[in-house]
């Protein structure tokens, strides 16, 4: 028992750094994507952004929402799934857990 | 690899504030809820007190030895 534990201490450097040589490359491809896709929206941005959401709801009101293909409707979405899921994920942060309130 | 792609801006103000939104939530309903949990713990251990209590006169019934130095009469 106590020469597995120790054969197993011993392997930890290995392991470790096999670790760190498979995911460097991929934290890297992840890196060079996000900090193009996931950057929060710079000041410029917050305007385009208004106007953006005006002229959906022109679109809403117009009925031009209604003509959506299935197939745009089902992208949308899941895109619209995927930013409602980042409150998800600021919840977690805020009560400082994944799971569960700790109180 | 394939170029990373522009998000439009009202996604991404989109992400970011729902994700501020989440933040506050979750700290609202964390101090919502730690005072409402402190209070439960108090009355749990106080009612677990009193049940043990009673087990403990209940078990002394059962076994005929609540009373001091029982003797069969």
């Amino acid at each position: 028992m106590a020469q597995a534990v120790q054969k197993l201490m011993a392997k930890v450097p290995t392991l470790i750094g096999a670790a760190a040589t498979y995911s460097k490359p991929r934290l890297a491809t992840f890196w060079h994507y996000a900090k193009v896709e996931l950057v929060p929206p710079s000041p410029a941005e917050i305007p385009q952004a208004i106007i953006g959401i005006k002229n959906i709801v022109t679109g809403v009101n117009s009925g031009r929402l209604g003509q959506t293909t299935v197939k745009d409707a089902f992208r949308n979405g899941l895109v619209c799934t995927e930013v409602l899921m980042w409150s998800y994920i600021g919840e977690c942060i805020g009560k400082g857990g994944i799971v569960g309130y700790a109180v | 690899m394939v170029p990373p792609v522009a998000v439009s801006p009202v996604i991404k103000t989109a992400r970011w504030s729902f994700l501020l939104i989440g933040m506050f939530y979750g700290k609202q309903r964390y101090d919502y809820l730690k005072p409402r949990a402190e209070k439960e713990r108090l009355v749990e251990e106080a009612e677990k007190k009193i049940r043990e209590e009673q087990e403990k006169i209940a078990k002394a019934l059962a076994e005929g030895t609540f009373f001091k130095n029982a003797s069969e009469c």
